[in-house]
């Protein structure tokens, strides 16, 4: 569909409340597939590198321009660079596009580790993409170095080749690319994809889903992302209406730089990472999670826990939540202290810390910082 | 007061704001802070839709809790526009259900 056929629709979305963005073309620098999409104004052959540049500057301005001459509609609606996808060998492909920081807001990317691996796979292992820090790096690099990203594709597939059958792998990789994306300052991300094509397939292609191809049934990952959207939802409950209309500002609970953590150096090396994420009424998540590998040969991997220990700046009411079970996020007992040990095997845990005693959210909490 | 106005801006920002532990951590991944309402509001799905009805688009996405989706007119082969207006009209049943939409725009070649 041409670009000024698709104008009404976006414009009849938005003026419904739906649209939240537009994006340029798909994987703009994809030569293996074919699916790289063209610029309005190319005429150039896209397997020719030199070509990227002119592509992203095109879609740019075109997304610029449809912004200004609509602004009473589309006020609010972001819009992106084109997206990239994730290059084999990486860099060489990444420099190709302009800088569009002055047209967009957020620049775009794909990112998918493959062969099994976790997101933070080391780079080069086994021909892979690498890092995804290197990725989001290598994009915002070319696209504009002050932009927030968005990780408009990621994944991993079930056909027990790429991760295992059972799901398992595929969840704590998602898991783990959550919060990647999140602590590296990804505005959004999005999986790849809702549903299966033919859970039964050996197709990589079939099996990204969140859902077996029956459309109902929910696999591991569908369970953990769940469960982490209700661990960062206020009363840990996503269905609670304060989510949606609870933005105003509000002091944290916690003060991130009075804390410590100790044991987060592992062998192998492997990715990880920390993340606070701060509730409006007080109360702190902290995400703790490591990237060992989680595959071999079809089969998902669980690897050996390693102890993690955080202190806190003073004694708190704090329970611990692993990501990987279904128990209640209600059921565990909460304790005080100053101190919390945690084992990573792979996959987020979380550390759910109670608002202190006295929180206002305009002041915080009433025994400082 | 200077202070208090401080975390506040950073707290009404929607870049989470680095803030790197005072000990040794292997620093592969940023230590950072940010707001969960962020995040909830971050995580979306895209792509895959394929054969699924309204209703089964609603009830994966109210499973899923989230609120964003990205669709596009064409994008890797699939024609996204019928998927986009059965999402739309799959607004209209759950009343828990908000998505939005992030679109992707084709090139010439498709």
């Amino acid at each position: 569909m041409p670009w000024t056929d698709q104008q009404p629709l976006l414009l009849e979305m938005a003026s419904a409340g739906l649209l939240w963005g537009i994006s340029g073309p798909n994987e703009i620098n994809n030569r293996s597939t074919g699916n790289g999409s063209r610029g309005p104004n190319d005429k150039i052959d896209k397997t020719e590198l030199a070509d990227y540049p002119a592509n992203s500057q095109d879609w740019a301005e075109k997304l610029a321009l449809f912004r200004t001459a609509h602004r009473a509609v589309l006020n609010g609606v972001l819009i992106s660079s084109p997206d990239l996808a994730p290059i084999k060998g990486g860099a060489a492909d990444y420099p190709a596009t302009l800088n569009v920081a002055g047209l967009v807001d957020y620049f775009d990317f794909h990112y998918y580790a493959g062969g099994g691996h976790q997101p933070s796979l080391p780079a080069g292992v086994n021909g892979a993409v690498g890092y995804f820090g290197n990725v989001f790096g290598w994009a915002r690099a070319g696209w504009g170095t002050h932009l927030q990203g968005i990780l408009s594709e990621c994944g991993a597939a079930t056909d027990g080749k790429t991760y295992a059958k059972d799901g398992v792998s595929q969840a704590k990789y998602l898991a783990n690319q959550e919060l990647d994306a999140l602590s590296l300052g990804c505005h959004a991300m999005f999986v790849y994809q809702l549903f299966d094509g033919n859970s039964k397939s050996g197709d990589p292609e079939a099996n990204y889903g969140l859902f077996l191809s029956d459309k109902v049934t929910p696999k591991p990952s569908a369970v953990i992302l769940r469960r982490m959207q209700e661990l960062r939802s206020l009363n840990n409950n996503a269905d609670d209406p304060a989510n949606l209309t609870d933005d105003a500002v509000f002091m944290p609970g916690i003060n991130p730089s009075a804390c410590a953590v100790s044991g987060m150096k592992f062998t192998p090396t492997s990715g990880t990472g920390m993340l606070f994420e701060h509730k409006s009424d007080g109360s702190t998540i902290v995400w703790l999670w490591n990237e060992p590998p989680i595959y071999d040969h079809g089969k998902s991997l669980t690897p050996a826990g390693v102890n993690v220990k955080v202190t806190l700046p003073r004694a708190r009411s704090f329970r611990i939540h692993d990501m990987m079970s279904t128990e209640s996020l209600n059921t565990p007992a909460f304790t005080a202290g100053a101190s919390v040990t945690v084992t990573l095997a792979g996959y987020p845990m979380a550390i759910e810390i109670a608002a202190p005693t006295g929180y206002k959210r305009e002041l915080g909490d009433p025994a400082g910082y | 007061m200077k202070s208090l106005l401080g975390l506040v801006l950073i707290f009404t920002a929607a870049i989470p704001a680095a803030e790197t532990l005072p000990v040794s951590i292997e620093p592969v991944l940023p230590v950072t802070s940010i707001v969960a309402r962020t995040a909830l509001k971050s995580i979306g799905a895209c792509g895959g839709f394929g054969d699924a009805t309204p209703a089964q688009y609603a009830a994966a996405l109210d499973y899923l809790k989230i609120r964003l989706l990205r669709g596009g007119y064409v994008h890797h082969g699939h024609s996204e526009i019928a998927v986009m207006k059965a999402v739309r009209d799959a607004q209209k049943s759950p009343p828990a259900l908000r998505v939005k939409y992030y679109c992707l725009t084709p090139g010439l070649s498709k």
